[in-house]
């Protein structure tokens, strides 16, 4: 389509929408308003992204000047991913986070769908007392000290999976994606069934390709928690080498605010890193997330609105 | 290994879970061993090392010693070889910084190692997750060799008393002197240790120094001020000399160290106050209402930074980039600040200003902590209680030694430079060498600025005026179960409180109900324990 088609369509569609019976077109002033108004919410989004970038790009002394807070870096510097980068150790957690997340999602979607299946179809043995199961893990989550005990009891301290397992199911997910597959057409199943189709047939060749939208969107929440959890790793593993990305974070954005007033005498530490480092982190732990979104972002917009506009 | 889970081990677990939570929910700080038995507690014997002559010497007060320039030729620590030769040995500690590296990647790791002569094994957690790992640690039963104790960790009597070594018959008395660098750590460090008859654990030292209250040098040369105010009300004019609101320049930034500084002005107790074995918390003495009524002139003045009373942690910045000009902060952080803040300000300069009297006359300084937390080692056969104190002893290899060059400033050509004989960190130094081995143990700290060594002689006649009017905090030392678990929460609020007071939000005339509350919420129980300690500590 060329662009004078385009901007003839669009042009049509907005004559459409003033033609709405009952619905008067927006004076200027008011189109302009809101337009000014949609601006300053892009800009509340923006700015303080665009700043963390900037601050990770400026020198020192550009960040000491603005007190931290820099919207475009004068002297623009790769000194802070530099720093970060150097020794190796957020490198080899970028690879740790980047395995966790893809297994670990690629697992959990897995388990999450042929279970959220099993409990959409009336009648699978065990049912009732499985979903009991998962909706009392909802409602009472485990302690620290119990979960600690029974990796260590399985073995898995110092193991990747033990960042993985303990929260490979996460019931929320598993009920949305029950709720969608019982919304599926019963009739196609039963067909699918008439003509030969085992349950793992028609859960792969059926029900799967028309819950893609659902699927995707909790393959996305799997993903996103898989890629910010750093409370297992901080339990579980032991060695530094093993730490995932959000960790290794933590040691230098989190840390400086454990200081407190009280302590200002006594950690002999040297002080907390640069802003600009700080701001280097997190541009670099989102990175990921922010590559990985656009091409899920057709899927998502699909899934959250499942059911919304049902009768 | 063998790691089916049967019910015999889940029953094993869960009541592993139920002892750790028994062991973290019974109250009332009841010791294993009376308490009486501490006075008992024969020291270790302090044996200073002499192989270093400081440019600046210290005292046996705790002025720690100065040096300009590190020996061109650093005295061999351990001429008969590495002295810690055997099995792994595996350690729980904290980190500030960053993390390093690990081992099979850090060549100034694996140098450490050699030199120790065994294989050290960091088991490394992020300061803010420490008191949530080491419960679950303990309960899980599967302890390192040893551990960092923090005073934040419930329970300690007991929990030492059941796990952990008594180490007496390797370090009380004379027995020490088989480490002698261990034996150079200074007395008062070894206070924290003690427990159920027993010394529980290696201190990691630091200056007894503590705080000091840094201002910018430079600016009060600017300014042709003189940063030794005679009282309070110099003080209040030459905050006001030193701010500047147009430019966005002010005198001070954090409120609450601003009323530390001013109680030391009063003479206020140092945290507690002992009068003939009756304990007073400073915030309930009449110092304290002076010192607020006193923040609250300066805040009224508005010589606070404006987010003073907003933000936490931005001080340190406020202060290195001039935004404030007086900044109370740890005494460790003089070297880091001209590290981090003199590249970019040219003539950048700090100096410690010490309280004056509050009407004229001499101030006092409140003491830090002689000992950051303390190493205990878990139960274990002799010898290997040994090679593990053998291994802490090269830790605590003091200034001047090759082990402590190494420790500090890692391999030469890699981790540091020589300027002169002063090593100085390449960038690969400064990221490798951050792993946390003041957290395992540590030599008594010393005075040393190789980038700037015109700073020692400033720093070194701070801590001699700061010495001479040094109060100490009599609860160093002791155990109280209610500070350690109900204090923190107390001290956060009574903080909000006292904020609230010096920004004027709440009247100071509602300070005597503040205390009542806190006195009842668990202040008169920390009152006791600590009495009934210091009371165990005379019989």
């Amino acid at each position: 389509m060329s662009a004078a088609q385009t901007y003839r369509s669009t042009a049509a569609r907005s004559r459409a929408r003033a033609a709405v019976p009952g619905r008067t077109p927006a004076s200027p002033p008011w189109r302009a308003a809101k337009g000014v108004l949609l601006l300053i919410c892009c800009l509340l989004v923006i700015v303080p992204f665009l700043s963390i970038v900037a601050t990770s790009l400026a020198d020192n002394e550009q960040v000491t000047e603005a007190g931290g807070f820099v919207l475009w870096p004068e002297r623009p510097s790769f000194a802070a991913y530099s720093a970060v980068l150097a020794g190796g150790v957020v490198t080899r957690a970028l690879a740790v986070s980047v395995g966790v997340t893809v297994a670990g999602t690629a697992l959990a979607l897995l388990s999450s769908i042929t279970l959220a299946y099993g409990l959409s179809r009336p009648g699978t043995f065990g049912h009732r007392p499985v979903l009991m199961i998962l909706l009392f893990s909802l409602l009472f989550t485990p302690g620290v000290i119990p979960s600690y005990l029974l990796i260590k009891q399985l073995g898995l301290i110092n193991s990747y999976w033990s960042l993985i397992l303990p929260t490979m199911v996460n019931a929320f997910n598993v009920i949305v994606l029950r709720a969608f597959f019982m919304g599926l057409p019963r009739e196609l199943l039963d067909a699918a069934r008439i003509d030969g189709a085992n349950a793992l047939q028609i859960l792969r060749r059926i029900v799967v390709p028309l819950s893609r939208a659902a699927i995707a969107v909790v393959g996305l929440f799997y993903a996103v928690s898989f890629w910010n959890a750093f409370f297992n790793a901080m339990l579980y593993m032991n060695e530094s080498e093993s730490w995932p990305m959000q960790l290794v974070l933590r040691t230098y954005v989190v840390n400086n605010a454990a200081i407190g007033a009280g302590e200002v005498s006594v950690a002999g530490a040297a002080l907390p890193p640069s802003y600009a480092l700080q701001a280097a982190i997190l541009v670099l732990s989102i990175v990921p997330i922010v590559v990985v979104y656009p091409f899920l972002q057709r899927h998502l917009r699909k899934g959250v609105m499942i059911g919304a506009v049902k009768g | 290994m063998n790691n089916h889970v049967t019910r015999r081990t889940v029953l094993r677990g869960s009541l592993g879970a139920v002892a750790g939570l028994a062991l973290a929910g019974c109250g009332g700080g009841v010791p294993a061993v009376p308490l009486a038995d501490n006075s008992k507690v024969r020291m270790p014997d302090h044996v200073p090392y002499a192989g270093v002559r400081p440019a600046f010497p210290g005292t046996e007060e705790g002025v720690l010693n100065g040096y300009l320039h590190y020996p061109g030729d650093p005295v061999v620590a351990f001429p008969g070889g590495p002295p810690a030769k055997g099995e792994p040995i595996s350690v729980m500690t904290l980190i500030y910084n960053p993390v390093p590296p690990p081992a099979s990647r850090n060549g100034y790791w694996q140098a450490l190692n050699r030199s120790l002569g065994t294989e050290l094994r960091l088991e490394i957690v992020p300061i803010a997750d420490y008191p949530t790992k080491v419960p679950v640690v303990i309960a899980g039963g599967d302890l390192p060799d040893a551990m960092c104790i923090r005073p934040e960790i419930s329970q300690r009597p007991a929990l030492l008393h059941a796990l952990f070594q008594d180490l007496s018959e390797h370090l009380s008395g004379p027995a020490i002197r088989e480490y002698p660098y261990l034996a150079n750590i200074p007395p008062q460090c070894w206070r924290s240790t003690v427990y159920n008859g027993g010394i529980y654990g290696l201190p990691m030292p630091r200056a007894n120094v503590g705080s000091v209250m840094f201002y910018r040098a430079d600016r009060m040369r600017e300014r042709s001020l003189d940063p030794r105010p005679a009282d309070f009300a110099e003080f209040r004019r030459l905050c006001a000399d030193l701010a500047d609101p147009r430019r966005s320049r002010y005198a001070l930034g954090d409120p609450l160290t601003t009323v530390y500084f001013l109680m030391e002005m009063l003479g206020g107790p140092n945290f507690w106050r002992e009068d003939g074995g009756r304990f007073t918390y400073w915030l309930e003495t009449e110092e304290i209402r002076q010192a607020l009524d006193a923040a609250r002139q300066l805040a009224r003045a508005g010589l606070f930074h404006p987010d003073a009373f907003t933000v936490l942690n931005k001080f340190k910045d406020w202060f290195g980039s001039g935004q404030i000009a007086l900044h109370y902060d740890g005494n460790s952080g003089w070297n880091d600040f001209y590290r981090l803040y003199a590249q970019n300000t040219p003539g950048f300069a700090i100096d410690g200003m010490l309280a004056p009297g509050f009407d004229g006359g001499p101030g006092t300084h409140w003491s830090g902590v002689s000992s950051f937390a303390f190493l205990s080692l878990k139960k274990a056969p002799r010898e290997r209680i040994r090679q593990i104190l053998r291994a802490c002893d090269a830790l605590a290899a003091p200034f001047g030694t090759d082990a402590y060059k190494l420790r500090k400033y890692g391999v030469q050509g890699v981790d540091h430079t020589l300027q002169g004989s002063d090593p100085l960190l390449t960038p690969t130094g400064k990221v490798q060498t951050t792993v946390p081995t003041i957290f395992v143990t540590d030599a008594p700290q010393s005075l040393y600025f190789p980038e700037n060594p015109a700073v020692v002689p400033l720093q070194h006649a701070f801590q001699k005026r700061a010495l001479d009017v040094l109060v100490t905090n009599p609860a160093e030392g002791m155990y109280s179960e209610t500070d350690v678990t109900t204090g923190p929460t107390l001290l956060l609020r009574m903080n909000d409180e006292l904020k609230g007071v010096v920004q004027g939000r709440v009247p100071l005339s509602s300070w005597d109900a503040t205390v009542r509350t806190w006195r009842r919420e668990g202040g008169d129980r920390m009152r006791a324990e600590y009495e009934r300690y210091w009371e165990s500590s005379r019989s």
